[in-house]
């Protein structure tokens, strides 16, 4: 392997494999379970695929793009993954939760340095990795080779941006009709996008999602029994859970948003009490410090994208969970790298 | 103008505006000429475009400076036949007033008037809403029915003025007819400007104006026309390489006409039939047709007229449905990111590519009387009447808290709200 690349997420592989070649050894039952899972699934030998994977890898992990014929295999192998995942996809403890990313390919890798490379360290990803940034085909294709990679250790959700309708307006569309032109491998993330798990519930405890709460939704339950398995629709269950925001006023509200609904204090309650939950964990919304508590801590809403869109200003934040739900903080300002591709922008006249 | 100086001039246009970055698409003037007449039609022609194909009257306001304005208003309608007894005073009508941008005129909202009332009607909605608009000071028939010295007073200040005084007057009118109304504000360009800096002041109670405070609760909603603060502000160091390359006449108009689509300012020209005539007026000695405003004379006023728009926007409270609406780009300045991103308001964005490529939509009806072009321009209200009406249609559907619903079904979405929060046992 190329020793140049990325150092962090090379070790981690590597750490990884030592752990793996030592829990074969050991030969325990759970641990070859996780062994199995972690072999990518195809029908070509898992030691050449893996190869490939972590070729892959290693080749988005310095953002580079990989070719169409790669992204097609990538997402195929990908949707094997995440199809047999649950609408509340469960996570254990510890594992450090992540907000919005929106294509800020070199924050994401600012967050892996702060929280630790994956495997070490389990991730959970509360969606829109993709629009606004420059690079939100080399951030997808990133988590996805990662999600295959390390199946038990990483869990991707669906944000309001992984869908057809909304990636034609922000950005991704254009994007990889830039960068291989043609609209071939948005259609296949966006077909992958329909496969994403939409919620996940940490130890039985902390609901997380993208958006928020829905007024059809009283039980986690009731989560379970949608079908999650198409584009994000414009209203109802699937699409609140996507859309809502926590809001200062009590009950439901129409939201500003235009999809969605807002939630009171008083709704949380009732929901994180019906469900047993300690904690509604959601991005979704800019928060300036990265993260922000509402609804008397019973909701939190993490943001992992720093300055947004270049030029927010605002900080990012991952939330991390130990062992006995311990929650940390971790901030972080955009990571120092070279500037960003200017984008030039079509100045129209605003008069006649 | 001899077809020499037409083609240098048109030849310099191009180019300066390519710097501008108008041409969105460099191969498209071929495939347009299609659309437009070649022949010359004789001007009279077009006297058969008037208001009054949509609008059902044309009042004339005057302020207490003895300044008049032009005024266009098409009635709202109710859908309720079947229950024709009821009375006129019960109903809640829903009227949008429209706001138009420098350089245009009222007649701008024409298409968009009557589609919203074709489509209320054929979306089978309770009710069909009205449409209220007028010409701005200097602009249009405003500008010919006053004294000249007044025309080319455009200070934000004095535009907001203007603007509450016609408001207030509507409404004076409006509750001597209904018990109960909504209003949607729609502004185009600086019309978006004007009515948000208006409202932002009204809720700040910052009213020297001469509108009654009390009016506040008939307006239900922002709705802004293709204005970014950020973009108007840097577009303004363009603008005296615009204004210089803009013809000073033309000989006749469907020549202004087709100039105008040609340069892709404009792409519907069923509006432009409407809207370029009323922005044009025919010079008695030359028998050439010149622009009605000359916006050169504004420019003291461009810089005020913008300055702190989306930090006002974000901060008019959420008693008020905010909606924005952009034509072919996404972008967004700091403040109205950060304020979307916060859910602070709705975006819906429109792109010439959209207009043609499949889109994954809840709206697939294609019906014959879409007349919307097949590209867009910064006139999204001129060249996708169609489109935009449904938008706005489903926009009030959501946000008005006077039964606006569609006919089948028997609940507004605050009637929906009020049963949610009476199943979560929400307490008032």
């Amino acid at each position: 392997m190329d020793l140049d690349s990325d150092v962090q997420m090379e070790d981690a592989i590597d750490q990884h494999q030592q752990l793996q070649s030592q829990q074969s050894v050991n030969n325990s039952t759970t641990n070859s379970s996780l062994v199995l899972n972690e072999v990518p699934i195809s029908t070509v030998d898992p030691k050449t695929q893996r190869n490939t994977l972590d070729g892959w890898i290693e080749q988005l992990s310095k953002c580079q793009p990989l070719s169409e014929e790669s992204v097609k295999e990538l997402c195929e192998m990908a949707m094997e993954v995440v199809k047999n995942e649950q609408n509340v996809q469960p996570v254990q403890v510890p594992v450090t939760i992540c907000g919005d990313i929106h294509g800020q390919f070199h924050d994401l890798m600012e967050l892996f340095k702060i929280g630790g490379p994956c495997p070490d360290t389990n991730y959970l990803f509360m969606g829109d990795y993709v629009d606004r940034g420059y690079y939100s085909v080399e951030t997808v294709s990133y988590l996805v080779a990662m999600k295959i990679r390390y199946p038990k250790r990483i869990t991707i959700l669906r944000g309001n941006h992984e869908s057809r309708q909304i990636t034609q307006v922000y950005g991704f569309y254009d994007e990889c009709f830039r960068k291989y032109g043609s609209s071939n491998v948005w259609k296949t993330f966006t077909d992958l996008f329909d496969y994403f798990p939409i919620t996940a519930l940490v130890d039985n405890s902390i609901f997380c999602l993208h958006g928020g709460l829905s007024p059809m939704i009283e039980t986690i339950d009731q989560v379970r029994e949608l079908n999650r398995f198409q584009e994000v629709p414009h209203e109802g269950p699937m699409c609140d859970l996507l859309w809502s925001d926590p809001d200062d006023r009590g009950g439901w509200g129409i939201s500003p948003r235009g999809a969605g609904f807002t939630f009171g204090q008083d709704i949380s309650e009732q929901f994180n009490h019906t469900n047993n939950l300690s904690l509604t964990a959601r991005a979704h919304q800019l928060v300036m410090e990265g993260y922000s508590w509402s609804h008397q801590d019973l909701v939190v809403t993490i943001f992992s994208a720093p300055n947004y869109c270049y030029r927010c200003g605002n900080q990012a934040a991952i939330m991390e969970v130990d062992e006995n739900h311990n929650r940390d903080f971790l901030q972080y300002d955009p990571s120092v790298r070279p500037g960003e591709p200017t984008v030039s922008r079509k100045t129209p006249d605003y008069f006649l | 103008m001899s077809q020499f100086h037409k083609n240098i001039f048109q030849n310099k246009l191009k180019q300066q505006e390519q710097k501008l970055g108008l041409n969105f698409n460099e191969s498209s003037e071929d495939s347009f000429d299609d659309d437009i007449p070649n022949h010359i039609v004789d001007d009279s022609e077009f006297d058969k475009f008037k208001w009054s194909d949509v609008f059902d009257n044309n009042d004339i306001y005057c302020n207490s400076d003895g300044y008049k304005f032009q005024t266009y208003f098409q009635y709202p309608t109710f859908n309720n036949e079947e229950e024709e007894e009821e009375e006129e005073e019960e109903e809640n009508p829903v009227i949008f007033i429209g706001h138009h941008g420098a350089g245009s005129n009222g007649l701008t909202f024409i298409e968009l008037a009557k589609y919203l009332k074709i489509q209320s009607k054929n979306l089978n909605y309770s009710k069909n809403p009205g449409f209220f608009t007028f010409d701005m000071r200097g602009h249009g028939k405003t500008n010919l029915i006053n004294n000249s010295n007044d025309n080319y007073n455009l200070s934000i200040e004095c535009l907001q003025n203007d603007f509450s005084f016609i408001l207030n007057n509507f409404i004076n009118l409006m509750i001597k007819k209904f018990k109960n109304f909504s209003i949607y504000l729609i502004g185009h360009s600086l019309g978006g400007s004007i009515l948000t800096k208006f409202l932002f002041n009204i809720q700040q109670q910052d009213n020297n104006s001469n509108f009654n405070p009390l009016y506040l609760k008939f307006i239900k909603s922002l709705i802004l026309i293709d204005i970014v603060e950020e973009t108007a502000i840097n577009s303004l160091n363009l603008m005296d390489n615009y204004l210089m390359n803009l013809p000073l006449s033309f000989p006749n108009l469907n020549f202004a006409i087709n100039w105008h689509i040609k340069n892709n300012l404009r792409f519907n020209l069923n509006s432009c039939n409407y809207t370029i005539p009323s922005i044009l007026f025919k010079d008695k000695i030359s028998n050439n047709y010149k622009f009605i405003i000359d916006l050169n004379l504004t420019k003291n006023y461009w810089l005020n007229w913008f300055k702190n728009l989306s930090n006002n926007f974000i901060l008019i409270n959420n008693s008020i449905s905010k909606l924005l609406i952009l034509a072919n780009n996404d972008y967004l300045d700091k403040n109205l990111i950060i304020g979307q991103m916060k859910g602070n308001f709705q975006l819906i964005v429109f792109t010439s590519n959209d207009l043609n490529k499949y889109i994954l939509s809840t709206i697939t009806t294609t019906i014959n009387i879409n007349k919307d072009s097949k590209k867009l321009s910064h006139f999204i209200q001129e060249d996708i009447p169609f489109k935009l009406s449904i938008t706005l249609l489903e926009f009030i559907e959501r946000n008005d808290n006077i039964s606006f619903h569609k006919k089948f079904e028997l609940n507004s979405k605050l009637d929906l709200i009020n049963k949610l929060n009476k199943k979560w046992n929400v307490k008032k």
